[in-house]
């Protein structure tokens, strides 16, 4: 059987490593789990990080984003997960 | 952690490496800018000739030190070209040729042909040879592709370039210290190579070795610790292309890491990675007659008998990489290499590898590609994890 299955994921992608290393800061001091991965191919961004999470966190990532001037783009997608 | 990403750096290296450096930072070499020999221009003139050696240069005075293979070959095209001039470099190329000579085109009047490869990877002599009737003043030659692993025949590539008139750089990055090189046998004029890759030394380290007569004006200025009369960089080597203090812990790294490896048999290392790629080759091959698993292609060339590979046939040599890509547009090489990552702990590399030229040439610009490369270190039994795990993941 397949281990790696779709399973919608909310992404955050950035214009520069320097961004997404930030975000991923960003999201652990506020206690929002997440990783960075290779930025989908679906999601079209400058840079080759993105951040993952699941999609419960999207209002959390939100306020985040605003509050603390990140930038960042929310997007859900379709990501094969194991 | 299983590491497979050799190509793009190495994690394991001789212990004196580290030790050396901290030895450097420690003791507080000085920069040997005082009235006498200091340490470090003993540490500096001790590593130029290793290299020298190692790399089979006739001067170690034209040893130049950099911060990376980029560098030093930004400093042969800025340094030797002008505008006019024509450069020749392959589809195989890394960005750090790319990008300079696309500023160099753009914004230098410099002139530049990308000859073309065949679709499996090797040269296409026909569109080399049609590069060099425009009478390039430069060829860079990729010694091996970062994505293919496909190693070029350098001393005949660098023949017809001499032939047509031009200089030969060599970017050295995939095959330095893995790989046996003399400067003087493949005929090349200038070599490029970082400290952090094959050569086993630390990070913001490479190398330039220049033949006697390639010469290369500077492109960084600065303070050079002789001569501070001059406006100009001095005119002699190394100093003329090297401003500012050394690096002295990388130079310290890099030399412990040159001792270590003037006494390996270079020949020997490419030989067992050729075997680790004869064998990894093979393994992927039988996941590909699977009918459970999802299809995939390996990029470049790959004899039909892989017990053809041959490091003393330059038509059968292969270095460290072997990349590949799905036929699937789900399971991507950014899937994988996420995957491999998160549950196997195995570490490799998807994407374009700043080589875009040969991913386009493969029909791989889109998805980029997944790749493993091996080193010294790697053992089959890590190889055996990693087919394992592909085996898993590419199920149907």
């Amino acid at each position: 059987m397949a281990i790696l299955s779709k399973k919608d994921t909310l992404v955050a992608s950035f214009n520069s490593t320097h961004a997404a290393l930030a975000f991923e800061k960003q999201a652990k001091a506020a206690n929002i789990e997440g990783r960075l991965i290779p930025t989908p191919p679906q999601i079209k961004a400058d840079c080759g990080l993105a951040f993952k999470t699941e999609l419960k966190n999207r209002e959390a990532l939100e306020q985040l984003i605003g509050e603390r001037k990140l930038e960042a783009e929310l997007q859900i997608v379709m990501l094969m997960t194991c | 952690m299983i590491y497979l990403n050799s190509s793009a750096t190495s994690i394991k290296r001789p212990d004196t490496v580290a030790k050396a450096m901290v030895e450097a930072l420690s003791i507080g070499a000085e920069a040997g800018r005082g009235g006498k020999p200091s340490g470090q221009s003993a540490a500096s003139f001790a590593l130029r000739e290793k290299l020298a050696r190692f790399f089979g240069a006739k001067d170690a005075a034209r040893v130049i030190f950099t911060s990376g293979a980029t560098m030093a070959i930004n400093t042969v095209l800025f340094g030797y070209l002008h505008a006019g001039d024509t450069v020749v470099y392959g589809e195989d190329a890394h960005n750090a040729v790319i990008r300079p000579v696309f500023e160099l085109t753009e914004r230098h009047g410099v002139n530049s042909i990308c000859y073309e490869l065949l679709d499996d990877g090797r040269v296409n002599f026909e569109s080399f040879k049609v590069a060099l009737a425009k009478h390039p003043k430069l060829v860079v030659i990729n010694g091996a592709s970062n994505v293919s692993g496909l190693i070029n025949p350098i001393k005949e590539l660098t023949a017809l370039s001499h032939a047509s008139g031009a200089k030969v750089m060599l970017d050295a990055s995939q095959l330095a210290g893995s790989y046996p090189i003399n400067m003087q046998d493949l005929g090349v004029d200038g070599l490029a190579a970082p400290g952090h890759k094959g050569l086993l030394g630390p990070n913001g380290i490479g190398v330039l070795l220049l033949d006697t007569d390639f010469d290369i004006e500077p492109l960084i200025f600065g303070g050079t610790g002789v001569m501070s009369e001059l406006k100009t960089m001095p005119p002699s080597y190394p100093e003329k292309l090297e401003a500012g203090t050394h690096n002295a812990p990388g130079i310290a790294g890099l030399s412990a890491a040159i001792d270590y490896l003037l006494e390996q048999d270079i020949q020997a290392v490419h030989q067992y990675i050729l075997e680790l790629i004869r064998y990894f080759a093979g393994g992927l091959r039988k996941l590909q007659e699977d009918p459970a698993l999802i299809d995939f292609d390996i990029l470049g060339y790959l004899p039909d008998d892989l017990e053809d590979l041959d490091a003393r046939d330059p038509e059968h040599d292969h270095a460290s990489a072997i990349s590949l890509v799905t036929k699937s547009e789900d399971i991507t090489p950014e899937v994988l290499v996420d995957a491999l990552a998160e549950n196997y702990d195995i570490l490799c590399r998807a994407g374009l590898h700043c080589a875009p030229l040969v991913h386009k040439r493969m029909g791989t610009a889109k998805t980029g590609a997944l790749r493993f490369s091996f080193s010294r270190y790697t053992q089959k039994s890590e190889l055996d994890a990693a087919l394992l795990a592909l085996r898993e993941l590419l199920e149907r």
